[in-house]
Order: C-alpha cells, then structure tokens, then sequence
C-alpha cells in the first residue's frame, strides 16, 4: 500500500506541474493585473512602466512562469504582485477557516445523510422514502445561495418578530468573540448557517448512495444468511449490511471533502467567511497571478491528496480490494 | 462494534444541544439593545416627555460595528495599494491632514488655523499650525511633521508612492516657528490643499521602512480621534479612541470595521441589527428594504464623486468624426436615464452636464446641456455630413455604416440597463449598437492608450465611471495629449480616448498652474464648453451614495466626496 501511495504521489507532480502552468498562462494572458493602476488618479506612464519592469511583467509568460516556480522552494510562494506582504500566512488563514467549515458541514452531512439513506432503504417504497426522495432531488437542484439567502431572512424575520438574534448571519466571529471556549461557542454559532447551506448539498447526495448501496446490501445473501440464522433486524442491519453499504458512500465524501476544501465559493460570499473560495473570487478579481497561483498549488495538492485518501479507505473497508 | 446508528443520532442529539446553548448565550448578548429599542418604538407610559428627551442625549462609550463590503490591502493611505477608499476609512481615522473636504465639496481646515496662506511670485503655502494639535502620546504637531511627510513622499526609495504630484514642485522649505512652516514651489501648483491630506509623525516614523511599517498595522501614535487597534485581516478590523485627541472629547469607544464581501447580507445585518452602519452602493430593492426598518435606522442619500460617462474610441472609423459623437449624444435621452435609474433611488439627481466638475460643486456649469436629448438633431447633422440611411435605417457615412459596439463591466445591473436604453434611444436616430461586455474588471483591459494598445484599442464606446474630486487637476491626465512640434500628438497616460484638442490641453496646464481657485473654474469650463464641442465623452450621471446607521447613533453625516463616511467620526455617538 505505501508503494501505491507513493507512486500515486510522484504521478500526481507532474499533473500538478501542468496544471499551474496552463492556469499561470490563462492568468497572466487574459488580465492585466496593473488594470485597478492605470485607473488611479495622478498615475503616470513612468510609474506604470516601472512596476511592469520591476515585476517582471514585461517577460513573455513562460518566463514569469519559471520564475515563480523556481522562488517556490526559497520564497514560499512569495509576496503579492504589488503589495511586498507574503502570501502564505493569507492562505493558511483561509484554509483554517474553510477546513473549520468544511469538517462542520461534512461530519452534518455524513451523519444526517447514513440515517436518512438506511431508512429509507429499510422502508422501501414508504411514505418517508419517497419523501426523502423528493427532499434529496430539492437539495441537489436548489441553488445554494438562494437556500442561504433564505435563511438570512428566516432569521431575520425572526429577529424582527421577537426581537431574538437565533444565529448572525455573517462573519466568522462576533467583533468580541472572547477567548477559550468563548470563542469555540462563538465560532460554532457563526457557523450554524453556514454549515446547513453547505451541508444540505451534500445530504442530498449522500443519502442517494447511501440509500442506493444499502438496498443492493440488504438483498444479498450474507444478509439472507444472517436472518436465517435469527439475528436480530437492528444487529443486521448496523454490522452487517450498513458496514458494506457505507464503502461507496465514504468514498464519495472523502472526495468531496478534497474539493470542498477548494472553498464553497457561493457560501462563503453569502455569509461573508474569510475562507478559500472568497479568497479565489478576490485574487481573480485583482488579476495578481501570484495568489491565484499559491491558491491553485494547494487546492491541486489536497485534491490529490484526498483522492488518495478515498482510494486507501475504500481498500481499507473492503479487503477485496488490492493495490497493484 | 456497537450500534454505527446510534452514533450519528447521538452527535446531531449534541450538535442540536449546543445550538441551543449558544443560541441562548445569544439571546443575552442582544437583549440589552432589543430592550432599548423597544423602548424608543413603544415608549413606556410612566415616562414623559422629557426623559424621552434624555435618553436621546449622547452618551459616553460604546462600539458602532460598521458594515464594508471591501477589505484594505495595506493599511498605508500614501501607498499604491493603499490607494482606496477603504484604506482611507482606516488610515484617515489616525493620521488627520492640513485640510480635509466637506460633503459640500470645500476645503475645510483642520490640523492647520485657517486655510494655508499662499503667495503667487514664488508660489509659497503656509501652514500654520493650530496651538492645540498634538499627536495623542502628547507630542505637538510641528513643522518637522510636514516636512518628514513631505521628504517620505518624493523619496525616491519608496517606489510604491501612488503619486508625487505636487511634492515633487517643492524646492523648499522654511520653518518659520514652531507652528508654521513655508513650503516655496518650482511653479504654481492649483490642487495645492490636497497637498499634506494626511499628516506622517515624524518622531515615530523617522528611521522606519516606511513601504512596510504601515502595511499589516498602524502605529500607536496619531492625530485623530481614533487609532489603529487590530486586524483580524478577513474578517474585521478595530479602531479605539484617541483619548487624548487634541480636540475635544472621542464619545465612542471604539469603531469596529466588519467586512462581508456581499451587499445583500450587510442590508440584512443592517436590518437585523447585526451592523449599527453601512454605505454600500445604493440600488432600489436595497432602499426599499432599508425603508421597511425606518422606525430603527436612518439613511441619508446624495450624489457622489463617482460619475458614469461614454467614452469614445476616437481612432474608431466613424467614431473619429466629430459630427458622429456629436450625433450620437443628441440621441441619447439621458434624462430618462436618469430618471429610470437614479431618481428611485435619489430623487434630486440630475444628469450630469460637465465632465470637470460635478452637479453639486459651486464651480459647476452645465457645458453639456446644448446636447440634451434631440433625436431630430441629431439626425440632421448626419445629413448636413453628407450621411444617408439605408434600406434598414441605419445612416452610412462616407462609406462607414454607423454600427458600434458598447462595452461596459458584465454584470453591472445597472450599467447593463444603461446599455439598453441608449441602444434603444440610438436605434431610434439611425445609428445601431450593439452590447459587447465582459465581466466585471476584465471590461477595463481593453480600455488604454494605442501605444499600451499597439495600435487600435479594442472598444468603440464604454460605459464605465471616473472618481472625481474637488479639484480638477487630474483631469489633465484623461482628456488631455502632448504637444510637440511636427509629431503626432501623444495622448496622456489615462486619454483611452485618443482625443487630442491642442486648445484645450494648454488650458489644462494653464488650468494646473493657477492658484485662485475662480481662474481655475473659468479655465476648466472652458475646457468642458471645448470637450462639448469635440465629444471625447459623454457624462450621464453621478452615482448615488448611501449612509445608513441605527438610530442609537447620532452624528453620522453622508460625505459624498472621497473623504469618506469617517470625515466626522469624532462626533460620533450612541444616545443609549
């Protein structure tokens, strides 16, 4: 298994390689990121021309490019284009704050989405099936910002009605959010929104596969045996059929995981958290290639990770499975 | 293993209990203003009239939690990536300047005892300094102070300077005394009491790297009424009182700047009591919405420094006559746009009429009026050029039929509305436009002069807004070329529309170099009255700016121009 893993690693380099050079081309092709310069008051050419110079940015792209990859083992990923602060710390602070999120929404979704999956597999064709059904297709099909939008209002409403503030609506933190569990409680309030919007995606999702594998478990013939056998329903169904049916779900999330870690863009726009999607959106919008780039290296460098992680866990739960 | 069911059901048993732990922690965080507010919309029958009085007088202490859409870079206002606004709310709070602008667009002084005196023959400023102004670790506020700004300006080591226009005009200095100080300049320099906008304290500053020192925090000594305090970089950032500002008593406690990068959410936080003040980008739904809670919050709207225009690619063929720009404005009924666009929102704004100053500066004429909406006129200019219209009614001219592409920032509702009404306006007239956006910031990659373009640049007409000022000055840099003998004119750094009026940009220089501020208006509109001619642009409309905060504060003032909301932060307080 560790010779699958590294193998799985060392192919993983040169796509990443590829990656952040076709997105550093795109980048630095498309977008002038002196742009917000030129449109400054009492700006001069000489000024523009210097920064260009200084920067690099008169290099064709490749050379740039090259640059920044060869800065990468000394520099990090180096200081943002115009402003000389180091990009790093930004990142690890975004990605704190989205692993935070994620975790939250993932463990919800996980919990919430088993139970959902199994019962209704249990109850096959019962009114709380197809109402799960028809849940599930609503979760997957509505647009993640208008659900979040609507429970803005829903606490807001109430708000206005009782004068209670349920849960904030934005930020990661009230202005004085103490310290010690003060702040954990803190936190985990700011989050409670954020959490279900994110979350109800992926419940829609999970409790499909959960549902779809945990019926192809319960009618095969290790189950037939066990009842034959007079085991009882709940010992069948939590260690024997939810154990097997639970693979192809643990290894959906697993992989969810990776490219949730990417950032809920919409979510974290909506309910204003410093976290990897709000962090894209703002480095894309400022055209400076370098974040995006440290941004795209990493976010490659947990997916890969996390597609692995899904592979190893899927041959971990089920010994059939064997690592060439 | 042990049921895996009751696992997951015991953890949301857990989650579901903290939410209503914290949930409950929460009720007690806002009962106390609930409790006030309350008070204000149903006052309690034991009480009279005069103590309702009272309970409105402001009060000590307190935080205002405001609302921002955007989050600085680098805290440093002097720096190109501190140019902002959003810097400025930060940077303006601690480092005050000689002068600052009012929302009526005047000079107002502030560190300085009246406006600088200045003299024309050398061109000379002086600053005398008030008795009172002192940094807040007790220092006063000298002349060493001007001239450490002064000098970290045009040193040649911070590349980052955003400009050094006008610093760099400076041969001298004299300090007079301790309280005044002379600057002697190469030439007369117009926009002169924007000089010195922020003050740098030189017994702090002096020996630091002045491009990195102010760019994560600000330090503990200014001249303000609030100081830097912390920055939670994403997430907020705290500014406390000066308590020893040097005039007169801070009422606050503190400002805490949240950001939320989404103006629906921040209206949502206003009205859900999350955020005490905001001033985002005023849209209809967004004042309907406000209005709902004016029982709790007030808002003030005006006309601001952001004006909308058309640009003309003047390289463009057809777009490079005259008589087709001019024709092309006649067409658009700009009143309604207005009207459509801006009235439900702010009901007193007007279109815009000169692109040197705006609606509501007192130098302001309306150079722009003779092109009013007058599709007839437009039409028979076309004709009297020798233009006819074809089988599908657009005019040809010369062989270029009158088809141009309107660009602006895809996704800018607004904008985007704009677009269609001139392009149903121009349909009218005979001239045919088609929409050609990109989205948001990528629109402004086209925009350039032909030398960054190498050749052409790839717009015909742009739908985008300038910033303006109190001072014209910086216009020299969009409208005007230089002039040299037997060359080609050369457009200047931000001319993205190539046009090129020898006139107009010698009185541009002139414009620049005279001091009396009612020359200078005459020489500017006389600029606008030749851009009226040659219709480089056309000007539509200033952008509305909106200022809402909770009624448990008093003080706050809409400040249109680029001084800010935060230009009276020091009356600022809560009244319970």
């Amino acid at each position: 298994m560790f010779q699958y893993a590294l193998r799985r690693l060392l192919i993983s380099i040169p796509v990443i390689a590829l990656a952040t050079f076709i997105i550093f081309g795109a980048v630095t092709i498309t977008g002038d990121p002196l742009q917000e310069l030129r449109q400054a008051p009492n700006i001069t050419q000489e000024q523009i021309d210097q920064i260009r110079e200084s920067r690099g940015l008169d290099q064709p792209f490749y050379v740039q490019y090259w640059r920044w990859v060869t800065d990468i083992p000394t520099e990090g990923f180096g200081d943002y284009l115009i402003s000389p602060r180091p990009i790093w710390p930004d990142l690890q602070r975004v990605m704190g704050n989205t692993l935070q999120l994620v975790i939250a929404a993932e463990v919800l979704a996980f919990v919430v989405a088993i139970a959902l999956g199994t019962i209704s597999a249990k109850r096959q064709y019962s009114v709380f099936d197809y109402a799960t059904t028809t849940i599930s297709f609503f979760g997957y099909s509505m647009p993640s910002f208008w659900f979040a939008l609507i429970l803005q209002l829903i606490v807001v409403q109430i708000f206005f009605a009782t004068g209670v503030r349920i849960f904030p609506i934005a930020n990661l933190s009230s202005a004085d959010p103490g310290t010690g569990l003060a702040f954990v409680l803190d936190r985990m309030h700011h989050l409670v929104l954020p959490v279900i919007s994110l979350a109800i995606f992926s419940i829609a999702s999970y409790s499909r596969y959960m549902r779809a594998s945990m019926l192809e478990v319960i009618n095969s013939d290790y189950v037939r045996t066990a009842r034959a056998k007079g085991l009882r329903e709940g010992k069948i169904t939590t260690r024997h059929a939810m154990r097997n049916a639970l693979i192809p779900t643990i290894t959906v999330a697993a992989l969810s995981f990776g490219t949730l870690m990417s950032g809920a863009i919409v979510i974290e726009t909506v309910f204003g958290l410093d976290g990897m999607g709000r962090y894209f959106i703002l480095q894309l919008g400022r055209r400076d290639p370098y974040p995006i780039m440290a941004w795209l290296t990493v976010v490659a460098v947990i997916i890969v990770i996390f597609n692995l992680i899904a592979d190893l866990v899927y041959g971990y739960l089920d010994p059939r499975i064997r690592y060439d | 293993m042990r049921s895996t069911l009751s696992r997951p059901w015991r953890w949301l048993v857990l989650l579901a209990a903290l939410a209503l732990v914290v949930a409950a922690c929460a009720e007690d965080e806002v009962d106390e203003p609930e409790d006030d507010d309350v008070d204000v919309e149903e006052p309690d029958d034991d009480v009279d009239d005069d103590e309702d009085e009272e309970a409105a007088e402001p009060v000590e202490g307190g935080t205002v939690l405001f609302g921002d859409e955007q989050e600085p870079t680098i805290l440093n206002g002097f720096l190109l990536e501190g140019n902002s606004l959003v810097t400025s709310k930060v940077f303006n709070n601690q480092f005050l300047g000689a002068h600052r602008i009012t929302p009526d667009f005047e000079y107002e002084p502030v560190l300085v005892d009246g406006i600088a005196e200045i003299t024309e023959d050398p061109f000379t400023v002086t600053y005398t300094i008030k008795d009172e102004a002192a940094w807040s670790d007790g220092e006063p506020v000298s002349p060493e102070d001007f001239v450490f700004t002064w000098q970290t300006v045009i040193d040649e080591d911070n590349d980052q300077m955003t400009s050094r226009e006008g610093y760099e005009d400076i041969e001298d200095y004299e300090v007079v005394d301790d309280q005044t100080i002379t600057f002697e300049f190469t030439q007369p320099y117009a926009p002169w009491p924007l000089l010195f906008s922020n003050l740098l304290p030189e017994h702090v500053l002096e020996g630091e790297d002045f491009q990195a020192v102010m760019n994560d925090e600000l330090p503990d000594v200014g001249s303000g009424p609030f100081l830097f305090d912390s920055w939670d970089q994403g997430s907020q950032l705290r500014l406390v009182a000066n308590e020893d500002y040097w005039d007169g008593d801070v009422a606050l406690d503190e400002i805490v700047m949240r950001y939320v990068p989404d103006t629906t959410t921040l209206t949502q936080q206003m009205r859900g009591g999350e955020i005490d003040m905001y001033d985002p980008q005023p849209q209809i739904e967004l004042v309907d919405q406000l209005d709902e809670v004016s029982d709790r919050i007030t808002y003030e709207v005006d006309i601001g420094p952001v004006w909308e225009h058309i640009d003309f690619n003047t390289l463009v063929d057809g777009l490079d006559r005259d008589y087709v720009r001019q024709a092309i404005a006649l067409g658009i009924d700009r009143e309604v746009i207005v009207e459509t666009l801006i009235n439900p929102v702010d009901p007193d704004a007007v279109v815009l009429q000169n692109p040197i100053y705006m609606a509501n500066q007192d130098q302001y004429e309306e150079a722009f009026a003779d092109l009013d909406h007058d599709p007839e006129a437009a039409q028979a200019l076309l004709e009297e050029n020798g233009c006819e219209q074809g089988d599908d009614g657009i005019y040809e001219c010369d062989g270029t039929r009158l088809s141009f592409r309107l660009g602006t920032t895809g996704g800018n509702e607004r904008r985007e509305l704009a677009q269609q009404l001139m392009q149903s306006d121009l349909a009218d007239v005979g001239i045919e436009i088609t929409i050609e956006n990109d989205e948001g910031a990528a629109f402004f990659d086209r925009l350039n002069t032909p030398e960054a373009c190498d050749g052409i640049c790839d717009y015909d007409i742009a739908l985008f807004a300038w910033v303006g000022s109190p001072d014209p000055t910086a216009n020299r840099n969009i409208y005007g070329c230089d002039f040299e003998d037997g060359e080609d004119p050369e457009p200047r750094p931000q001319n993205w529309t190539v046009w090129c009026d020898e006139e107009a940009s010698a009185l541009m220089d002139e414009a620049a170099q005279t001091v009396d501020p009612d020359d200078q208006a005459a020489l500017w509109n006389e600029v606008a009255e030749i851009m009226s001619d040659g219709v480089p642009i056309v000007p539509l409309f200033q952008q509305p700016q909106l200022l809402a905060w909770d009624d448990a504060i008093t003080g706050p003032q809409l400040n249109a121009t680029n001084q800010t909301q935060f230009w009276n932060s020091a009356d600022w307080a809560m009244t319970q």
